[in-house]
């Protein structure tokens, strides 16, 4: 019995603080999205023609996160697993994970002026056991950075 | 060329739907799965540990117990040697009126604590608590609870219980890839309490037999229970050992019954001479003086 509440309890711990992180999270991802809207991320693979590009410098950004899923969002996709059906609770776990990796690979190309980071790509990876622990999601592209910027930040 | 990047629309990538409705279904139907899961695995390891020759679950047993019911070490205080004695002396006399395999062999072994139990194991070992033997006015009585656990053994219970509760745990881990733990421990504590009934009442039956071949009555063989419903009425603030012993046996007044009704079957004589416990198994205070019924 004993075991059964600290169960409980480590499920509702879950379920409310993991709710509030998520809630809280995602608000601060779209305040900064909106943010860095200026600073376009695409995924071609080549940077665009004409506009000077010789002019530009190319540099690799990178963004890195690491989340935690909890109790809660684990124990219901251990339950998923056996019936089938989108994992829904690490829909979201991933969706921020993604959002803010590209985020903070944007704030690295911002913070070398760049005006934009083409062949942008992600890699995600799982820390500890599938459906436990954490999710790493890397975000990756070249930056192209206006010359005389990269000049006068040197 | 001209790029921008725009706000991406919310709610594509996730899906909007209640996660604790959906924990709550999913959690009935795990249940129901690992009940149904449990009742199968823990039926076909029950019975393919019942082919497992009793030398080889001796041996495995041998692992646990001590083969000599006193310890390896010869330290055991005079009362408890005494005890020891009396009570596989007493084994020997019931097993006289029972069906015993050849190859079976019973050691039964005394616990100097107050608990009021007693207890079939593996390799034909059988314990009893002092704590039982004081609450217990006189032979028959004692005799019924021995026969008990002796036809425990005698029907494998120990080895199938055993196997069927680890068969259905490894497997139901296996299956469930340990995924819901906290689910599979809860409904397996849940499946142990009604398997183990079926092989209570069995025993029971074959237990009363043996006392009626002993003693050519059945006077005071439902002692037991009579006295396990006194105490709990008695000292309601310990009835958490009563529930206990209960958790795993029928209900005392259906037992009682049970035992009435094959006596009535059987034309059994419900009355007779009580014989007294041997003289190593007297001390305490009885529960209550016998009654001839």
């Amino acid at each position: 019995m004993g075991s059964f509440i600290v169960f409980v309890v480590l499920l509702l711990t879950g379920m409310i603080f993991g709710k509030i992180a998520e809630t809280r999270h995602l608000k601060s991802i779209i305040k900064r999205e909106q943010q860095l809207n200026r600073l376009p991320a695409v995924a071609s693979r080549y940077p665009p023609s004409g506009e000077g590009v010789p002019n530009y410098q190319q540099l690799l950004v990178t963004g890195n996160v690491v989340i935690a899923s909890d109790y809660f969002k684990t124990f219901l996709s251990g339950l998923i697993n056996i019936f089938g059906g989108r994992v829904t609770p690490f829909e979201s776990l991933l969706d921020r994970g993604r959002r803010e990796a590209l985020l903070r690979m944007k704030e690295s190309a911002d913070a070398v002026n760049a005006d934009l980071v083409f062949n942008v790509k992600y890699h995600t990876a799982t820390i500890q056991q599938t459906g436990k622990g954490a999710i790493e999601v890397l975000a990756y592209g070249t930056a192209l950075i206006p010359k005389p910027m990269l000049t006068a930040k040197a | 060329m001209h790029y921008e990047n725009r706000q991406p629309t919310e709610g594509i990538n996730v899906t909007q739907e209640s996660a604790i409705l959906r924990a709550v279904k999913l959690t009935v139907a795990a249940l129901v799965l690992v009940l149904l899961l449990f009742a199968i695995f823990s039926f076909a390891g029950g019975w393919v540990a019942r082919w497992i020759p009793f030398s080889v679950e001796q041996k495995v047993a041998s692992l646990g117990f001590s083969e000599s019911p006193l310890g390896e070490s010869g330290t055991a205080p005079v009362d408890v040697v005494e005890a020891t004695v009396a009570l596989n002396e007493l084994a020997q006399r019931v097993m006289l009126h029972m069906d015993i395999p050849e190859d079976m062999s019973i050691t039964v072994h005394y616990i100097d604590d107050d608990v009021i139990n007693a207890f079939a194991t593996l390799g034909g070992h059988v314990f009893f608590y002092r704590g039982l033997i004081e609450r217990l006015p006189h032979e028959n009585a004692l005799s019924m609870v021995m026969a008990h656990e002796i036809a425990h053994v005698v029907h494998r219970d120990p080895i199938s219980g055993f196997g069927g509760a680890v068969s259905a745990q490894v497997l139901l881990s296996w299956v469930t890839g340990g995924a819901i733990d906290e689910i599979t421990r809860f409904s397996t504590q849940l499946g142990t309490a009604s398997f183990t009934r079926g092989m209570e009442t069995r025993a029971d039956t074959v237990a009363i037999d043996a006392v009626h071949r002993m003693y050519g009555h059945i006077n005071g063989a439902d002692e037991l229970f009579r006295a396990l419903v006194r105490e709990s009425a008695k000292d309601p603030g310990r009835e958490s050992w009563a529930d206990e012993f209960l958790s795993t046996h029928p209900m005392n007044d259906d037992r009682i019954a049970a035992i009435q009704m094959l006596a009535r079957e059987n034309e059994w004589l419900l009355s007779g001479e009580l014989t007294p416990k041997p003289a190593a198994l007297s001390g305490g205070v009885a529960a209550i003086e016998p009654q001839a019924q």
